[in-house]
C-alpha cells in the first residue's frame, strides 16, 4: 500500500512539474552569418536594435542576415571584446549574448561542436516569439505589419494619435513620420498603437509608416497621413440622424464643411450635399449601391445604414448607425 | 484493499483529467446562408465584403447584411464562386470581427461595417 501511494505521489509530482515548465526559452542552435534567415536572425536583430547597434531601415523586414546585420554584429563584437570582430555570430558570440541577456536557464557548451547550443531564458520584451509579440488581426494576412488609419487627422505637435492596423508588436514598433528618425511605440492588442506626434515636427502633412519584426507597413497602395498644425480642426462627428418619408437623411453633428463626402454601407453619395456647419442632408436613393441593392430587397428589408462623413479635416472615427427600410 | 486502490486510481485519473491541457475548441463560428447581392473590395485589408439579400443566420428571421471573406483565413469550398452576385453561399462566420478596411480617399482607410468574418464558405 505504501508503495502504491509513493507511486501516486511521484506521478503527481511529474504531472505538476510538466505543468510549470517554462515555455518561453529561446534557443540559439546555429551559427548565424551573412545569408542566414529565420527567427534566430529576428531575435538577434531585435537584440541589436535594442542595444543601438542596428537600425533597421523602414522598408526592410527582420529575419534576413544581410550586410547591415553583419556590420552591426561586428560593432557589437568589437564593443564586447570578441575577436575577430568580423560579424560572424558563432559560439563565442552566443555565449556572450547569454551573459548580456542574463537569467541563464541552461547552457551546454561543447568546444568541438559546430552547433554549440545555448539555451537562454530571455526577457519577454526582448526576444518573445514573433507571432505572440505581434499578433495578426483576424482575417488579415499573417506575418505582416499593416497600417490603415491614424486618428485624428489634424493634430498639434505633442498630441496623441491612435493608429489602427494589424501585426503591431507588443514590444517594439518604430513609427516614422515622413521617414524621419522613428519614435518607439508598443501595442497592447496588436491592432492599435498609441503614439504622440513628435514635438519637433513643423506644420505640414506627414506620411506615417510602422516598422517592426514583420518589416515595414510601407504600401504603395495605402497612404496614411496626418496633418500637423497649430490650429487643428476636429474631424466630423455625427450626433443624430433621421430619415424622412421621402428617403432624405438629415445628419446633425459638427465639423461639416462645404466639401463633405458621404460614405455608407450602401455606397457613397455622388450628388451635392447641403451643409450648414451642423446639419447635412442627402438622399438614400443617391447612394451609389442603392439601385443594385434595392433590386434584391424590393423595399422589404430593415437595414442598418452605417454612415461616415469625410472632409478635409478627416472623418468620424466610428460610423453612425441608422435603421432604414430598403 | 482493492476497493481503496480502485477509488484512489479513479480520483487520480480525474485529477489528471483536470490537469491535462485542454485543446481549445476550433472557433467554428455561427452558421449563415444567403444569396449574394453585391461585393465590395476592402482595398486596405485585401479582403472582400460580400452583401447578402436575403441572409439566413440560423434564426427564424430572414435579414440582409454583409460578411467578410478573407483569402488569408476563410476556408473556401466548391464551387468557388465567392462573391458572385446571385450565387448561394453557405458557411459559418465569427460575429463582430472587423476585417474590412477600404480606401476612402487617397490618404484614408476606414473600417467598413459587416456582421463578421467568414470562417468557411461554400457556393453553388
Amino acid at each position: 500500500m505504501r508503495r502504491f501511494f509513493l507511486s501516486i505521489t511521484i506521478l503527481l509530482m511529474i504531472v505538476f512539474s510538466i505543468s510549470i515548465t517554462p515555455v518561453n526559452a529561446q534557443t540559439f542552435n546555429v551559427n548565424l552569418t551573412r545569408g542566414s534567415r529565420g527567427t534566430d536572425v529576428v531575435f538577434l536583430q531585435q537584440f541589436l536594435v535594442t542595444k543601438d547597434f542596428l537600425q533597421m531601415p523602414p522598408n526592410v523586414a527582420y529575419g534576413y542576415f544581410g550586410s547591415l546585420t553583419r556590420m552591426a554584429v561586428a560593432s557589437w563584437q568589437e564593443a564586447n571584446g570578441i575577436t575577430p570582430a568580423v560579424g560572424f555570430f558563432g559560439p563565442i558570440s552566443r555565449a556572450v549574448i547569454v551573459s548580456q541577456i542574463g537569467s541563464v536557464v541552461t547552457s551546454s557548451i561543447t568546444s568541438t561542436s559546430s552547433t554549440f547550443p545555448v539555451s537562454v531564458s530571455v526577457p519577454a520584451e526582448l526576444f518573445s516569439n514573433a507571432e505572440t509579440d505581434a499578433p495578426t488581426a483576424p482575417g488579415m494576412k499573417a506575418g505582416r505589419v499593416m497600417l490603415f488609419r491614424a486618428f485624428p487627422f489634424e493634430v498639434r505637435p505633442g498630441d496623441p494619435i491612435t493608429l489602427d492596423g494589424s501585426g503591431f508588436s507588443r514590444t517594439l514598433n518604430k513609427v516614422y513620420f515622413n521617414g524621419d528618425s522613428p519614435d518607439i511605440a508598443t501595442s497592447t492588442d496588436g491592432v492599435t498603437l498609441e503614439v504622440s506626434v513628435p514635438a519637433r515636427l513643423a506644420e505640414g502633412e506627414y506620411k506615417l509608416t510602422v516598422s517592426n519584426v514583420w518589416g515595414s507597413s510601407e504600401n504603395p497602395s495605402i497612404t496614411v497621413l496626418i496633418k500637423v498644425t497649430n490650429s487643428p480642426h476636429a474631424a466630423p462627428t455625427i450626433e443624430s440622424a433621421s430619415i424622412a418619408a421621402d428617403d432624405t437623411i438629415t445628419l446633425v453633428g459638427s465639423g461639416f464643411t462645404s466639401a463633405n463626402n458621404i460614405i455608407t454601407t450602401l455606397g457613397n453619395s455622388s450628388h451635392p450635399i447641403s451643409a450648414s456647419g451642423d446639419t447635412l442632408i442627402f438622399r438614400v436613393a443617391d447612394l451609389s449601391m442603392y439601385n443594385e441593392t434595392r433590386a434584391f430587397t424590393l423595399g422589404k428589408y430593415q437595414e442598418v445604414l452605417w454612415i461616415y462623413v469625410q472632409n478635409e479635416h478627416g472623418a468620424n472615427k466610428e460610423p453612425y448607425q441608422l435603421e432604414i427600410t430598403i | 484493499m482493492r476497493k481503496k486502490q480502485f477509488i484512489a486510481i479513479t480520483l487520480l485519473l480525474a485529477l489528471l483529467g483536470l490537469l491535462l491541457p485542454v485543446l481549445p475548441a476550433q472557433a467554428q463560428g455561427l452558421p449563415f446562408g444567403g444569396i449574394v447581392s453585391s461585393r465590395f473590395p476592402c482595398t486596405c485589408s485585401a479582403t472582400l465584403r460580400i452583401r447578402f439579400n436575403p441572409l439566413y443566420l440560423g434564426g427564424p428571421t430572414v435579414t440582409s447584411g454583409a460578411l467578410v471573406y478573407s483569402p488569408f483565413s476563410t476556408l473556401l469550398y466548391a464551387n468557388l464562386n465567392i462573391g458572385v452576385p446571385g450565387k448561394w453561399h453557405i458557411g459559418s462566420y465569427l460575429p463582430g470581427v472587423r476585417a474590412c478596411w477600404a480606401i476612402i480617399t487617397w490618404w484614408l482607410c476606414l473600417p467598413l461595417p459587416t456582421l463578421g468574418l467568414m470562417t468557411k464558405v461554400g457556393t453553388n
